[in-house]
This record gives C-alpha cells, sequence and structure tokens, in this order.
C-alpha cells in the first residue's frame, strides 16, 4: 500500500514537473528565439537558420536600433503612459470599489452603482462613438486620449471590491471608535492592508497600458506621439502582398530586416519583465493575518 | 413686361460682366496665389521616409521639407496634415472611421470604394471641370500614359470625383525567376515551355545542391496568398490563358472573370501534378511571403513567379547568404499553343478627393503639375526631388503623388543606350541614380554587393528588359474592368475569392478532384458572380 503510494506520488511529481516545465519553455522558447535571431547575422535570419543560438553573433542590429530616434521616442511616451495611466487607474479604481464594497446599511444605493459600474462591462458603444465622444471632448491628438478612455477599469473595481470585502469589518468598526473618517479608513486601512491585490490591479493595468497599440493609431495625430506597441505594430506586420502598391516593395525591403525587428520587440518586452519581480514581493499575502484577534 | 425686359437687361449684362471676368482669369496651371491658401490633407508615411530621408535630416518634418517649400515658393500653397498615420492598412482603418463619423479631410487619398462611398454621400466635388481648366498639357499626357482606365475608375455618373495619383500597370505583371547557377550546375537552359519549367522544378526538387543528404528543395515556391507579386501563381495560370482576379473579354467580346476561364482547370491540373511528383512544398498552405521568402534565401528553392522587384526583396539575402547565387529574371512560359500573355492590373491605388465646401479645389491640380513638371519635365530636378542617391523616398514627402507610369521603363532605355554607346551626359534623372549603383555593383566592393538587386532588375539582362520585350511584342493582358466597384462586387467579390483560393487550394493539394473547379464555376455563377458579370458587362458597353 505504501510501495503504491509512493509509486503514486513519484508519477505526481514527475508529471508535474514535465508539464509545468514544458509550459515554461513554450513560454521562454519564442524569447530566447527572438533574442538569438536580434544578435544575428541579417542574412542568416532572413534564411531562418537561427533557432536558439545566433548565427554570426553580431551586435549591429543593437547599434541600429540605438541609433533609431523613434524607437526610443516612443519608449519614452510608453512610459509616461504607464506612469500616468496607471496612476489614475489605481486613484479610480480605489475610490470606486471602497464604497462599493460597503455593506446596504452603510451605502443605501451600492446595488444602484454596482450595476451602473457593471453595465459598461456588458455594452460598449463600440468604434465609431467613441472615437466622435475623443474628437468632441478635444482629446484627439493629445497624450489623453490614451489614458483618459481607459481610467476608470471596471473588471478591476470589481476584482478590488470584493477583495476588500473580505476585509475584517471590525477593523473599520475599531478605527471608527478610534474616530477615523471614511478617507482615513479607506487610505490607512483598506489600502495598506490590500497590497496584494493592489499589486495584482496594478500589474493588469500596467500590461494594459503597455501593451495596447490600437488607440495610439486611431488617436494620436502623428506617428511620433505613438506609444511603442503602436510603432512596433508598424514594423512587425505582415505586409499583404496581393494589394501592393508598384513602389511599396521598398518598405517590404526595409521592414523585412528581420534582426532589427527582433531586437526592437526584444527591448520592448523588458521592462514589463522587469516589472513582475518588482511586483512580485507585493503578493505576499496574510497582511491581514494578526491584525484581528478573536 | 416691362419689368421682364429691365430685369432680363439686367442679368445678361451680369452674364456679360461675369464672363469677361471669368475671361481675364484665364486657368495658369502653375499660377502663384496672392494670398497663402493653406490645404489640408491626411496623409500615411512608413519606414523608408524615416529611414532614407529623416534620420538623416533631424530638422525636417512633414510639413517643412523641400516639397512644401516647392508648394510654397512655386503656388504660394501652405501644406497642412490634419493627421499623419504609420502604415497602409492603419491609413485604411483610421481613414474608414474617420469618414465614418463624417470628419471628412478637406483633399485626401481614397481607394475606389472610399471614393465611391464618399461620392454617393455626396460629401465630394466632381473635379472634370477644375482639371480640364487647371491641368498643364504636360500632366494630362502623363496621366492618360496608362490609358483611361484610372480616371474610369473614378468616374461616377459621368463626373469625374478623384484625381487618380497614376502608377505603373506593366510593373506588377509577373516574371518567372530562376536559379541560373543551379542551371548551370545541372546543365539545363533557361525554360521556355511550361514542359521545362516542370523540368526543372523537378530537377531542381531532385538535387541536393547543399549536400546535406536531405530531400529539403522544393521544385517551384508559392505562398498561401496566390497571386501575390512575390511566390505568385499569375504567371504560371498565364501560360494557360487563365487570368485569374481580373476581367477579360471572351471570344463575344464579354467580359468575363478570368478564373473561371477553361484555362484555369488545366493549370490546376498541373499544379497538382506537380504535387503528387513532390515539387510544390505541401505545405504551402499555411506559409506567409516572409516563411517562403526564408526558405528561397536559405537555398531551398530555385524558381517561382513574381515580380520585377523580388531581387532586391528577398533575394539579395539569398546571394548574401551563399555568394555563389545567381538569379534570372525571364519571360513566364507558355503551357499551349495560343498566344501568351502576361496580366496586368490598374497600378493606380489612390485617388485624391476634394470635400465639398473647399474653397481652391484647384490647388490640388495645380500640385499635381508641380510635382509631376519637377520630376518629369522638360526642366526637371528629378535628381533633387525624386529619388536623390542619399535619399530615395524623398518623393513621398508631397502629399500627391501620381507618378509617370513609364519612368521605370524610359530609365530602363536610357541605360540600355548607355550601354551600347557608353555617353553618359545623356544619363540624367532616376537613370543616373541607377547607373550610380550599377557602377557600385560592378566595383565588386562589399557595400556594392548589397545593390546586386538593383543590378538584376536594371542590368544588362535584367527584369526590365522582360517587362519591355512584354509591352512591345504585345504580351500584356490588362484588367478590362477598371470601373468603380459595382453593387454587387462590393457586397460579394471577398467572398467569393476566399472561396476560389479555397478550393484552388484544395484542388493542388489533392484534397479535392479536379472536377471541384466546375463546381466552383457553378459556385462563383450562384453565388453573385453572375450578377457582377452582368453589372461589368453594363459599365463595359457604357465605356466602350
Amino acid at each position: 500500500m505504501v510501495e503504491s503510494k509512493h509509486w503514486a506520488s513519484r508519477l505526481f511529481v514527475v508529471l508535474n514537473y514535465f508539464i509545468l516545465g514544458f509550459l515554461a519553455l513554450s513560454c521562454l522558447i519564442p524569447l530566447i528565439h527572438i533574442f538569438a535571431i536580434s544578435l544575428s547575422d541579417s542574412a542568416a535570419a532572413t534564411g531562418g537558420l537561427v533557432v536558439l543560438w545566433p548565427v554570426n553573433f553580431t551586435l549591429e542590429s543593437y547599434a541600429y536600433v540605438a541609433r533609431r530616434a523613434a524607437f526610443w521616442h516612443s519608449m519614452l511616451v510608453s512610459v509616461v503612459r504607464v506612469l500616468v495611466g496607471v496612476g489614475l487607474n489605481m486613484v479610480f479604481c480605489i475610490v470606486c470599489a471602497y464604497p462599493l464594497s460597503k455593506e446596504k446599511d452603510q451605502f443605501r444605493f451600492r446595488t444602484v452603482y454596482a450595476w451602473y459600474f457593471f453595465l459598461t462591462m456588458l455594452v460598449s458603444g463600440g468604434l465609431i462613438p467613441l472615437y466622435m465622444v475623443i474628437r468632441q471632448t478635444g482629446l484627439m491628438g493629445t497624450f489623453w486620449a490614451l489614458v483618459i478612455p481607459g481610467a476608470v477599469p471596471v473588471y478591476n473595481i470589481i476584482l478590488l471590491l470584493n477583495f476588500f470585502r473580505q476585509t475584517p469589518r471590525e477593523l473599520e468598526e475599531a478605527a471608527i471608535i478610534d474616530g477615523a473618517g471614511q478617507w482615513r479608513i479607506m487610505w490607512q486601512i483598506f489600502v495598506p492592508t490590500s497590497t496584494a491585490a493592489l499589486a495584482t490591479v496594478a500589474l493588469l493595468s500596467t500590461v494594459y497600458h503597455w501593451n495596447e497599440w490600437f488607440n495610439g493609431i486611431l488617436y494620436m495625430k502623428t506617428p511620433d506621439q505613438y506609444p511603442l506597441q503602436s510603432y512596433l505594430r508598424t514594423i512587425v506586420i505582415d505586409m499583404k502582398l496581393t494589394n501592393m502598391g508598384a513602389n511599396d516593395w521598398q518598405a517590404l525591403a526595409l521592414v523585412s530586416d528581420k534582426t532589427v525587428k527582433c531586437a526592437q520587440i526584444f527591448l520592448a518586452s523588458l521592462p514589463i519583465l522587469l516589472a513582475y519581480p518588482f511586483l512580485q514581493r507585493y503578493f505576499v499575502k496574510g497582511m491581514v493575518l494578526g491584525s484581528v484577534k478573536g | 413686361m416691362k419689368k421682364l425686359s429691365v430685369f432680363l437687361a439686367l442679368a445678361l449684362a451680369l452674364t456679360m460682366l461675369a464672363s469677361c471676368c471669368l475671361a481675364e482669369e484665364k486657368p495658369d496651371p502653375f499660377g502663384k496665389y496672392d494670398e497663402p491658401v493653406t490645404v489640408h490633407f491626411v496623409r500615411s508615411t512608413d519606414d523608408t521616409l524615416d529611414a532614407n530621408f529623416f534620420s538623416q535630416h533631424p530638422d525636417k518634418t512633414m510639413t517643412d521639407n523641400l516639397w512644401c517649400d516647392l508648394y510654397r515658393d512655386t503656388l504660394n500653397v501652405i501644406v497642412d496634415y490634419d493627421w499623419i498615420v504609420k502604415g497602409g492598412d492603419e491609413y485604411d482603418q483610421k481613414l474608414n472611421i474617420a469618414l465614418g463619423v463624417g470628419d471628412i479631410p478637406e483633399f485626401v487619398n481614397v481607394n475606389t470604394l472610399q471614393l465611391k462611398q464618399l461620392a454617393e454621400a455626396d460629401l465630394i466635388m466632381p473635379l472634370e471641370d477644375i482639371y480640364d481648366a487647371y491641368a498643364s498639357d504636360f500632366t494630362k499626357k502623363i496621366m492618360l500614359d496608362t490609358g483611361t482606365s484610372p480616371f474610369d475608375a473614378a468616374t461616377i455618373n459621368g463626373h469625374l470625383y478623384g484625381l487618380p495619383n497614376v502608377d505603373s500597370t506593366l510593373m506588377i505583371a509577373d516574371l518567372l525567376w530562376v536559379r541560373t547557377d543551379w542551371l548551370e550546375k545541372l546543365g539545363l537552359p533557361i525554360p521556355t515551355t511550361m514542359e521545362e519549367v516542370l523540368a526543372t522544378a523537378e530537377a531542381f526538387a531532385k538535387a541536393d545542391f547543399d549536400g546535406n543528404g536531405v530531400d529539403d528543395t522544393v521544385g517551384m515556391a508559392i505562398a498561401k496568398d496566390l497571386w501575390g507579386q512575390l511566390f505568385s501563381l499569375r504567371g504560371f495560370f498565364n501560360g494557360f490563358q487563365s487570368y485569374p482576379g481580373i476581367w477579360v473579354e471572351d471570344e463575344n467580346g464579354k467580359l468575363v472573370y478570368g478564373s473561371t476561364l477553361p484555362g484555369t482547370k488545366d493549370a490546376l491540373k498541373t499544379l497538382h501534378e506537380m504535387y503528387e511528383k513532390g515539387l510544390i512544398d505541401p505545405e504551402f498552405g499555411v506559409k506567409d511571403g516572409g516563411k517562403v521568402a526564408e526558405a528561397t534565401t536559405a537555398g531551398k528553392c530555385g524558381l517561382f513567379y513574381g515580380a520585377q522587384w523580388n531581387s532586391i526583396y528577398p533575394l539579395q539575402s539569398c546571394v548574401n547568404l551563399d555568394k555563389d547565387a545567381q538569379w534570372r529574371a525571364v519571360s513566364i512560359v507558355p503551357a499551349t499553343d495560343q498566344p501568351l500573355k502576361a496580366q496586368t492590373d490598374v497600378g493606380t491605388l489612390h485617388w485624391t478627393v476634394v470635400r465639398k465646401d473647399v474653397e481652391h479645389p484647384e490647388a490640388v491640380v495645380k500640385m499635381f503639375n508641380v510635382f509631376i513638371d519637377k520630376n518629369w519635365g522638360p526642366n526637371n530636378e528629378n535628381g533633387i526631388y525624386y529619388a536623390p542617391l542619399d535619399s530615395e523616398s524623398i518623393w513621398k514627402l508631397s502629399p500627391v503623388v501620381p507618378t509617370n507610369p513609364n519612368k521605370n521603363n524610359d530609365a530602363f532605355m536610357v541605360l540600355e543606350q548607355y550601354r551600347k554607346d557608353g555617353d553618359e551626359s545623356k544619363v540624367t534623372g532616376e537613370a543616373y541614380s541607377i547607373l550610380q549603383k550599377l557602377k557600385a555593383f560592378e566595383s565588386g566592393s562589399e557595400d556594392g554587393f548589397a545593390l546586386w538587386g538593383w543590378e538584376r532588375i536594371y542590368g544588362a539582362d535584367g527584369a526590365y528588359g522582360v517587362l519591355i520585350d512584354y509591352q512591345n511584342k504585345g504580351m500584356l493582358q490588362d484588367n478590362l474592368f477598371v470601373g468603380a466597384p459595382t453593387e454587387t462586387m462590393t457586397s460579394r467579390m471577398s467572398t467569393l475569392e476566399d472561396l476560389q483560393d479555397e478550393v484552388f487550394t484544395k484542388i493542388i493539394l489533392g484534397e479535392s478532384d479536379i472536377d471541384a473547379f466546375d463546381k466552383f464555376v457553378d459556385d462563383f455563377n450562384a453565388l453573385g458572380g453572375k450578377d457582377i458579370t452582368e453589372e461589368v458587362n453594363e459599365w463595359y458597353a457604357s465605356v466602350k
């Protein structure tokens, strides 16, 4: 009996390692592949000879990207967008989620408001109405068109709302007895005890703002306002060979430089990769643990 | 009665006054405005401009450069952009949304479908009178160099709604690209018939040139989008008197869809036989041009149909990787004893339209005049404004880009003459830029080797020679339907094209019997093709 259990658990461990290892590799290999191409000779890359190790190692593509002002400029736009966008997201998220997390006896129209927010997740105006709103509010062509339309992320609000509700009510009652108002309770009790949830929400909106590209193309006035992903989009997209103009091949010949493409993709994914470990430490749970004895 | 006659007299006097004033203001194609006129365009940009111009001139912008200076100095026209977007698809996407919300730019370059919608919504103005009055004689000549088709496509109910940014039709005809170093190794001639093409493909597929012992060479490369300008099937089908995707005359002088012609069946049958013999990559249905280009670069393929520029991309990478590789573009080959024709299509992709309330619509016609005159007129400064050696894409800085459709042919002819008599003084303009490239290549330097692709196009046995041969021998099959898309075409054509590609791919791969082609023709007609054919013929009768 002991033997078979031993055997089964060993199989479980082996399978576990195998499946998780496979998953990890399938995430890692594309990245390594792109990194290898970016360090290879252009002709070898175009010939599809590079797999996981650079062929004819060269740093030429990185030297080229370093000189490419457009790349760094859009990188800057993206960084500012993430800082401002995530900042706005967090503030709106917290101030919306906190009252909505209250019970009916504390906040009478809670359900009405919750539905009000929730409805926007189910139905949206669509592309054209949104474009009209952006245009008529004068956001068109400004940086704010990238951060204001998505400033209130309802999905994140619901996440945070549910987390707030798990915070013991006794904490709030204790604070009220000590004479704290709702603002103080929100900022000094709820926010510090919810770092895990806040980190999740921050990560979600960072990823959103870093990866979103369509708004950049749609709402910006000129390409030098593009955030990084809109910029990347214009260099990595496959050109359709069927409806090309007589002179489009020039762009094709230029864009086809795979090594430069890959260098830019790799550099673009670096910041978001680096963001994970820093947010990781907030995922430590148990902040609430020990705050209520009973 | 008296009142009426006074009124009539007054009206007459006014008319005379008006006509005398009009007579005084005879339209001047290059007339400079007294007050600055600002024209608002929207536009797309691309990497070639960034790489070839803006990177060398960081102080220049889209609205501050030599083309904008030229329009300001010669016409007193100030060019401004409401928005600029990067990429052609992105431009179409954004423009469609902007037009959808009624955000119509003053001047805008649109495709035929957008033009038709704008004209039908009565948002843009007819331009035929303005064009007649203000276009210079030279502009009118250049604009008609590919026939009236660019104008027909923009004419709705007898009114011209857009000025064609004309471009070459010849440049997109298919050629057969062959790896001549492989031919030499195997002692094969350059293929001139379909049988020889099949034999060459078979020999290439069987040979193991890289000596890796793996059977990994394909006979003839094709990509999943079948009719592109690279790894195409058009040239192959043309050998069977089949003209996929364009409209041609049948024996009764009626237009028919080229994909439904009987020759198509023979072409598909031959392709399936090639597939059976292992001459075609069984995975072609999922490989896009870029993927096939990788294989070609890596020396896995030595034969394919494509356009004249293919030597620059992707074949340049192939020779960079393998210095012994050599390619050459030759004429497509006949499979029957019928006359051989290579298909072309309207090269003009964009028409400049003018919003209804614009005060100076003629400004754009004057810009067309200036653009054409500066680049190809008798006193042109092509070497500065079109394609100077250090910044080849400079012409794209102009918001309107009507191209002299014959410019590349002319350049090739000039170079041919130079090769005969060695007189460099006659080599000017774009031909001069190209000659410098050819010389750099011939110098044997490493930088020069990067221009191998240019030599393959404009050199002595270059691709352009074959295209000019097509033209001189009357070997071109134009698309005979060049009007704005008809009603059923707008709603059905893309579905029908998808159906066609799916059926053709299945037949080649043997998933469907060859008789599936007959079913396709029936389906095509039943699903809207019949209506489209009727509409197309109605149009054809109206322009004949």
